[in-house]
């Protein structure tokens, strides 16, 4: 593809809502615009176009859902009782109390999202299998009020009458035939309107995911979804963030359920089973979790899948034998799916994806530009925020009888490199978790110059300035260099859910000045080539870096290295050495703990040595190497065990090494 | 005549083979996922010593040991025990060529009797229909504390207790070399002591013993010879008594002469 093309594709607009769109993607929406007036009118038929809303509807809720379980990670079983919520709010708002069709599709969806948010409340709490396992109660007891709670619902025997959507003041279903080119030729009538009218709305829901989901918002929940612990290191509120994201993908699937409720203006409770719910996750993971259009995709192929079995055998050409294998059609729906789900593990969108021509129209990602930098942006240091110390104060923590830090005092000095050492279990990670909030120290004060942070969540103490990169790299995986970096940012990030839904100027701008700073930051760092890179495909010292950096956006007073030297290759310790003074030398404190003892002793300013969690010798490492109470820690106690005076059983073996010292 | 017994029953003979390799292993490598974690290990075990393998914390130690007993699959090297190569053979086909390993944090299986624990060692036995009852006996000869609790749940046993179990369970398979990890680990000086003890007197008994250590004292106290490893290499190596005094060896552990 030449430049000069792929440039046009990818100029962007100037306005202020949907602001920077690129022409491919205006294109792109126009042409969904003309294919959704246009194709029905085609179609001609009463059934297709029942077909053609359901693929709309679906593809509402399904995108809801794909934002939950694809971006999100959560997999919920309940969705379908949530449509069914959005389906009897919708209708029996319109039949019972007469309000008009549109406000009551929206209070479907409003009362589909409260109760969503409800159930993920408690839920989310929970990981995993329980999620699920609640979320299947949830869509059974929906169905079974439904069936039984006849005074509201009339259960299996239905609402009937349901209002549609009113049009010029004319009801929708009510709507005379147009036909524009004489008797025999197309004809536009109520069903092809409702199906304009849910159709665009799927197209609104579409274009406004997308925004969401390549904003800061769908970072967030991306990020959320690889690592809770990190996501909350960097200032994100995780649960807040997962109950959100429940809720949002609640209100898409009360949107979808009250167009069904309006679409035959007749609902019964039998059609709200538990399949429901399956069906909706079917769509997801098919189309392609975590995939833009996997909904769509997932909803317009399986919805028309069966139909099309179906119909097969009606054709004459069709084999005799085929015939009664068609007849079973839903058999051999589920094979399909069965086949589908096997050759295509990240749904039908990922497949395309590996088409190598459709793969060339997607815009390629660009960094900002690279630019020398001087130094470290860092407000805290600017500022002077930065020149604080770090203390622990006799702090202890007990899990039950265990005493891991037993009244440990730490005085980690402004714009030095403090070490801290200790054999396994001498309660290093525990002091590091005391310090960032992860456990609540059962005695003792930790601070940060004169402000105290015992009772503070980790995202508080992140927001005061403390930092922390895990013994486990905590990267987001799939999130490029880049973006690992700008999540640092997250607590800075001032535009909100609407401006990121509508993408306006503002949004638009910010987030560019916050992938420039990110950009910088990795220039200080000397990662900037690899800003594109995916972050789990780097080898694991650079890895290091990147959480190191990604730490680094938070502007630090202090950071805390937690193991950094772990995993990382003999040859890349003296990178990582080189790393970590720069960032001190740019003004920050740095508390690291670490076994690789060259590094920690080649750095640091002052070294503290812990031992069954107390505090065993504290000085330069010169001195901590040569401290005997270091030594007995480490290597046990010299008068416990007498040296065997006897000569070995058997004669030394060769030396096969070759690095003998003797 | 106990001695002659116990070694039949461990199938080492503490006399006739002593000094023929029992294990040799050269250029081990270990990866895990991108890390490597071992970068060309070799050591020798004779039979009827007591080798010891020392290093502070991510040394490679433990990898070393899980290489061996197959639960981690080497990218490189060869570990030839009995003239064949076991790199790569799963670990149940280890355990009964007689390569038995005892591991870190002791692994006690927590809601089985101490009895079901033991009884459980010698599952790997091929030529022992009938999982031997005075193998069983034997055991709790070993560790009277043991027999006092075998009907109790191994879960409720002290640190100590459970670590003598895991010995106990490793000895049930009959190991022509037993291979110990960590031993002292999270136990109190004096049981540490008595842990020492024990490998010891398994020694005498015939058994041939690859202990890894972070306890270097300990190690060298009771082993023939030792070996120290640093990010996955050997560093020192020769009869304790001069490792024990090689300046090396701390430095191993605290790190090079410290340079700003």
């Amino acid at each position: 593809m030449s430049s000069s093309r792929s440039s046009f594709w990818a100029h962007r607009i100037s306005a202020p809502v949907f602001h920077h769109i690129s022409v491919a993607g205006i294109i792109l929406t126009l042409a969904a615009l003309v294919a959704i007036i246009v194709v029905p009118i085609t179609l001609d038929n009463a059934y297709f176009m029942r077909i053609a809303q359901q693929i709309a509807f679906y593809t509402i809720a399904a995108i809801g859902l794909n934002i939950l379980v694809g971006y999100q990670g959560q997999v919920s079983l309940g969705h379908g009782g949530l449509f069914a919520i959005g389906a009897y709010t919708s209708a029996l708002l319109a039949t019972r109390l007469g309000v008009p069709v549109w406000l009551c599709l929206v209070g479907g969806a409003a009362l589909a999202g409260l109760i969503g948010a409800l159930v993920a409340l408690p839920t989310l709490r929970a990981k995993g299998p329980y999620l699920a396992m609640v979320t299947i109660a949830f869509s059974v007891i929906i169905y079974v009020l439904a069936q039984n709670w006849t005074d509201l619902t009339r259960g299996p025997e239905g609402i009937k009458s349901i209002p549609g959507i009113m049009v010029f003041g004319t009801e929708i279903r009510q709507l005379r035939t147009y036909r524009p080119f004489g008797d025999d030729g197309l004809a536009i009538g109520g069903s092809v309107a409702y199906f304009w009218v849910v159709a665009v709305s799927a197209l609104i829901v579409q274009v406004l995911s997308i925004h969401l989901l390549s904003s800061h918002w769908g970072r967030t929940i991306n990020a959320v979804r690889q690592s809770e612990i990190a996501s909350e290191t960097i200032g994100v509120s995780v649960y807040r963030w997962k109950v959100g994201a429940f809720a949002l993908s609640a209100v898409l699937a009360g949107l979808a359920g009250g167009f069904f409720a309006h679409q035959d203006g007749y609902i019964v409770s039998d059609t709200f089973t538990f399949n429901k719910s399956v069906e909706l996750l079917v769509y997801v993971i098919l189309g392609g979790a975590r995939s833009l259009f996997g909904p769509v995709i997932g909803a317009t192929v399986l919805v028309i899948l069966p139909e099309f079995l179906k119909m097969l055998e009606s054709f004459d050409f069709m084999p005799a034998i085929v015939k009664p294998l068609l007849e079973h059609y839903l058999l051999l729906y589920g094979i399909l799916l069965i086949v589908f789900l096997i050759t295509m593990p990240e749904g039908m969108a990922g497949a395309l994806k590996r088409v190598p021509w459709l793969a060339h129209l997607l815009p390629p990602r660009t960094a900002p530009e690279t630019r020398p930098v001087a130094g470290l942006a860092n407000s805290r240091v600017a500022d002077g925020a930065a020149r604080v110390e770090l203390v622990a104060d006799d702090v202890k923590m007990y899990f039950g009888g265990l005493r891991a830090v037993d009244g440990v005092s730490l005085t980690v000095q402004p714009g030095q490199i403090h070490g801290l050492i200790g054999p396994n279990g001498s309660g290093k990670s525990t002091i590091v978790n005391c310090l960032t909030g992860v456990y609540r120290p059962t005695g003792g004060v930790v601070r940060l110059g004169s402000r105290t942070m015992n009772a503070l969540p980790p995202h508080a103490i992140a927001a005061l300035g403390v930092t922390r990169t895990f013994q486990n790299i905590q990267l987001f995986r799939d999130l490029s260099v880049l973006e690992n970096v700008m999540m640092g940012y997250h607590l800075r990030m001032r535009y909100g859910f609407f401006d990121m839904l509508l993408r306006t100027r503002r949004s638009v701008e910010e987030e560019e000045r916050f992938r420039q700073a990110a950009m910088d930051l990795l220039s200080f760092l000397g990662l900037a080539h690899l800003a594109e890179t995916e972050a789990q495909s780097l080898p694991y010292g650079l890895q290091r870096l990147v959480e190191i950096a990604r730490a680094m956006a938070l502007d630090p007073a202090v950071l805390i290295l937690d193991e950094p030297a772990a995993g990382v290759p003999a040859g890349e310790i003296a990178t990582l050495s080189d790393v970590i003074r720069r960032i001190r030398d740019a003004g920050v404190t740095i508390l690291v703990i670490e076994h690789h003892m060259d590094l920690v002793m080649g750095i640091s300013d002052h070294v503290a040595a812990l031992d069954y969690g107390r505090k065993i010798a504290e000085g330069s490492p010169e001195e901590i190497q040569a401290n005997e109470r270091v030594i007995a820690a480490y290597l046990g106690d010299k008068d416990m065990f007498a040296l065997p005076e006897s000569e070995p059983l058997v004669e030394p073996a060769h030396t096969t090494n070759g690095v003998t010292t003797r | 005549m106990n001695e002659q017994s116990l070694a039949t029953a461990t199938r080492t003979d503490s006399t006739a083979g002593a000094g023929q390799p029992a294990l040799s292993v050269r250029n081990l490598v270990v990866h895990y996922g991108q890390v490597q974690a071992l970068d060309g290990i070799s050591l020798d075990v004779r039979l009827g010593e007591i080798v010891a393998l020392i290093g502070s914390n991510g040394a490679g130690k433990s990898t070393t040991l899980r290489a061996i007993s197959g639960m981690v699959r080497p990218t490189g090297g060869t570990i030839m025990f009995e003239g064949r190569n076991v790199a790569g053979l799963p670990s149940h086909r280890i355990v009964r060529l007689g390569l038995v390993h005892v591991p870190e944090g002791r692994q006690v299986f927590a809601n089985q009797s101490v009895r079901d624990n033991l009884m459980l060692g010698a599952y790997q036995r091929p030529d022992d229909r009938k999982p031997g009852a005075h193998l069983l006996e034997r055991e709790l000869d070993r560790f009277p504390v043991l027999r006092e609790r075998q009907h109790q749940l191994a879960g409720t046993l002290s640190g100590g207790e459970q670590q003598m179990l895991a010995i106990s369970r490793g000895l049930m398979a009959r190991p022509k070399v037993l291979l110990l990890d960590e031993p002292s680990m999270g136990l109190a000086p004096l049981l540490v002591k008595q842990v020492a003890e024990t490998v010891k007197q398994l020694n005498s008994e015939g058994v041939t013993i690859l202990l890894v250590e972070q306890m270097a004292t300990m190690a060298l106290s009771v082993a023939h010879r030792a070996y120290v490893i640093q990010n996955g290499r050997v560093v020192v190596d020769g009869p304790s008594a001069q490792v024990a005094r090689n300046p090396e060896v701390i430095r191993a552990y605290l790190g090079g002469a410290a340079t700003h």
